[in-house]
């Protein structure tokens, strides 16, 4: 009678066993590829923004997963390369990833593009640049705001609020200010604002005053300033030292902590337009807030890297809902995602367009005693 | 343009030509004692820099202090290379040598990322206080200094290799070696010294310029580069050739702004340098080789 219930439990406990890996089996977990700076010259922005993937996985394992699936990140430091970046997002595809959420750096975006094609896996980039989008690539979408709709905030602010008749524009050489410099023209044309005058400043430069020289002499009504990188920081001084009074813009590249707080006294007043102001959370911030806030102290405000990180990894598991959890119709869901409400705005993308984040999400906030302040949102 | 902006414009061209001109004169100095361009002189101008801005923000040190501090450990670090590296291939050709200061510049800008990351650091300026306004141009007062001390600099290394026996050492031990080595000079200690002065030289240009510039890791190679031209342009070999080498880049860059458009400022710097050493291949002063010529002649 002992044995015989010895051996009833034994096969019990086989049962179970078989029926915990059989719904195991089911609900194998969704694999998401994150390919990011996490050494190298990129590596400030790479950190951040893993540690805010992870943090949202964690948010969405905890609370129920996908489809009652958990994600599973596959984590690969790209190390700034384009090169490395290549081999990763050629990796992560063969591990049978859904997507992968990267890279950082646009110069990388366009490098992995053509691996995107071959081996039909989206990414979810977070570049500002605005070709990225153009590419006529299908797996590529920018979970970030459009340069397209930065440039134009910025010479609407600059008009409308500012009442600036004229601009002038300092910009990098790089494909970030270059192609921000095309669509400022565009736009200003448009808008029927002149641009005075036009500056390049080389990428990396550590002087700039010849350029402000040239463009204070056609006496603008307010500069905008595109660009980034330690470059930013000295034309920010040199401005300031050259007596500049007009009103500066200063693109998400200058709305950087490093770089207004190497350029001190000379940062105080300027407004950027970027992804979000530090000192007002909005309803959709706030979990992410209060999950930093236990981590890092009561004092910590949320920057642009807490939030796209933490959005990239809704946006696909939605997506990954919307397709019914199929790998092969991701694509399919992220075209169907609409005004989906997270933490940097209201994501919405379609067939046609990829851009996500539309000009309602672009933030003008102005330096105050060393930190960002609000000042605006939406336009 | 009006009589203000070209004032500021010379201005500009000054300052940062003074800029050039430092870096230049760090390159001399170890090219006096062995011939050999050192391609990690940029990295000692950015280890300035960075150890400075360090030891006054995060270690609280008083500025003068920060500022001997810092030329010392990188005079040290000029030591370490020669002794680690240079000396072990004191046989090598000058492209061995000059490929070892190519790596070892990489060793460093790696080392300064893992350090202290990709952001830029910064000093506040040695005098305080709003820029001198000149006719409506402005002189920055950190540019005062930079071009006051590049000058002092200069005139001290003339004197110290046109009089100086420990100068006059240097330049033997470059124009023949084994000859110097005979006359009874000690080679191997000399080239130290040029290590370690190029160092604190280069350590010094970093104090000086980065609150300018800042002081960010990836720096050290655009320095190089112009301070380098600076240098080929004045005519390797001397020092008062980095300064007007210096000078004249950093006017040539200023006038190419006032003219064309502004991104294509390195562009036409450097081939202004180019079309000059066509016409002039031993620099706008003469190098050493073309002295080395009359002298042997």
């Amino acid at each position: 009678m002992q044995g015989l219930s010895r051996w009833s439990a034994g096969w019990f406990a086989v049962g179970v066993v078989a029926s915990i890996g059989w719904a195991h089996a089911q609900e194998e977990a969704i694999k998401l590829g994150v390919s990011e700076p996490l050494s190298g010259p990129a590596s400030s922005l790479g950190i951040p923004v893993v540690e805010s993937i992870k943090t949202a996985a964690e948010f969405i394992n905890a609370n129920g997963g996908v489809n009652g699936r958990k994600i599973e990140l596959l984590i690969r430091d790209d190390q700034s390369r384009a090169d490395v970046a290549v081999q990763n997002f050629r990796r992560l595809a063969e591990e049978g990833v859904y997507g992968v959420i990267g890279p950082n750096q646009g110069s990388n975006a366009l490098a992995v593009a053509p691996v995107l094609l071959e081996t039909k896996v989206p990414m979810c980039g977070f570049q500002n640049t605005i070709s990225i989008t153009k590419l006529d690539n299908p797996y590529i979408f920018r979970c970030q705001t459009s340069d397209t709709d930065n440039t134009r905030a910025a010479l609407k602010f600059a008009s409308e609020k500012l009442g600036a008749k004229n601009v002038a524009v300092l910009y990098t050489g790089d494909a970030y200010g270059t192609e921000a410099y095309a669509a400022l023209e565009a736009e200003a044309k448009e808008m029927n604002i002149p641009i005075v005058a036009a500056e390049k400043i080389n990428y990396g430069a550590s002087d700039t005053t010849a350029e402000w020289t040239k463009v204070l002499s056609a006496q603008p009504e307010a500069i905008i300033l595109w660009g980034s990188g330690s470059t930013m920081s000295v034309a920010l001084r040199n401005g300031s030292q050259l007596g500049n009074t007009a009103p500066i813009i200063g693109a998400q590249g200058v709305a950087a902590a490093a770089i207004i707080k190497s350029a001190g006294a000379a940062a105080e007043g300027v407004y950027m337009v970027t992804l979000n102001a530090p000192d007002q959370v909005t309803p959709e911030q706030q979990e992410l807030s209060r999950i930093y806030k236990e981590r890092h102290g009561e004092d910590y405000a949320l920057t642009i890297y807490d939030i796209i990180g933490w959005d990239a990894v809704h946006i696909y598991a939605e997506a990954i809902r919307q397709s019914g959890g199929d790998k092969a119709k991701v694509v399919e869901g992220m075209e169907k995602t609409q005004g989906l409400k997270l933490a940097g705005g209201s994501y919405t993308y379609t067939a046609e367009s990829h851009e996500g984040l539309g000009s309602d999400s672009v933030w003008i906030v102005q330096v105050k005693d060393g930190a960002t302040v609000g000042v605006q949102r939406g336009f | 343009m009006t009589s203000a902006e070209i004032l500021q414009l010379l201005i500009t061209g000054l300052t940062v030509g003074s800029i050039y001109a430092l870096v230049g004169l760090g390159f001399n100095l170890i090219f006096n004692a062995t011939d050999v361009i050192n391609f990690a002189q940029g990295e000692f101008v950015v280890l300035g820099g960075i150890l400075t801005a360090i030891a006054v923000g995060t270690a609280g040190l008083p500025l003068w202090l920060a500022v001997i501090v810092a030329i010392v450990l990188v005079g040290a670090l000029g030591a370490l290379i020669d002794f680690a590296a240079i000396s072990r291939v004191r046989r090598g050709s000058v492209m061995t040598l000059a490929m070892i200061t190519l790596g070892l510049a990489v060793i460093v800008k790696t080392s300064l990322l893992l350090w202290v990351g990709p952001d830029p650091l910064y000093f506040d300026p040695f005098t305080p206080g709003p820029p001198i306004r000149i006719f409506g141009a402005v002189l920055q007062l950190q540019a005062i200094w930079v071009i006051g001390i590049g000058v002092l600099v200069m005139v001290a290394l003339k004197f110290f290799f046109s009089h100086s026996r420990v100068g006059r050492e240097m330049l033997a031990c470059a124009i023949d070696r084994e000859a110097a080595q005979l006359m009874g000079i000690n080679v191997g200690a000399t080239v130290r010294l040029s290590f370690i002065l190029s160092g604190a030289l280069g350590g010094l240009a970093g104090v000086l310029i980065t609150p300018l510039t800042n002081a960010t890791y990836d720096q050290g190679f655009t320095l190089a580069l112009k301070g380098f031209a600076a240098c080929a342009l004045g005519g390797f070999g001397r020092a008062s050739s980095a300064i007007v080498g210096g000078f004249a880049l950093g006017l040539i860059e200023a006038a190419s702004v006032a003219v064309l458009p502004s991104g294509l400022k390195d562009s036409v710097a450097l081939s202004v340098l180019i079309l000059a050493l066509m016409i002039r291949p031993s620099g706008l002063l003469g190098g050493r080789e073309e002295r080395r010529h009359t002298q042997a002649m």
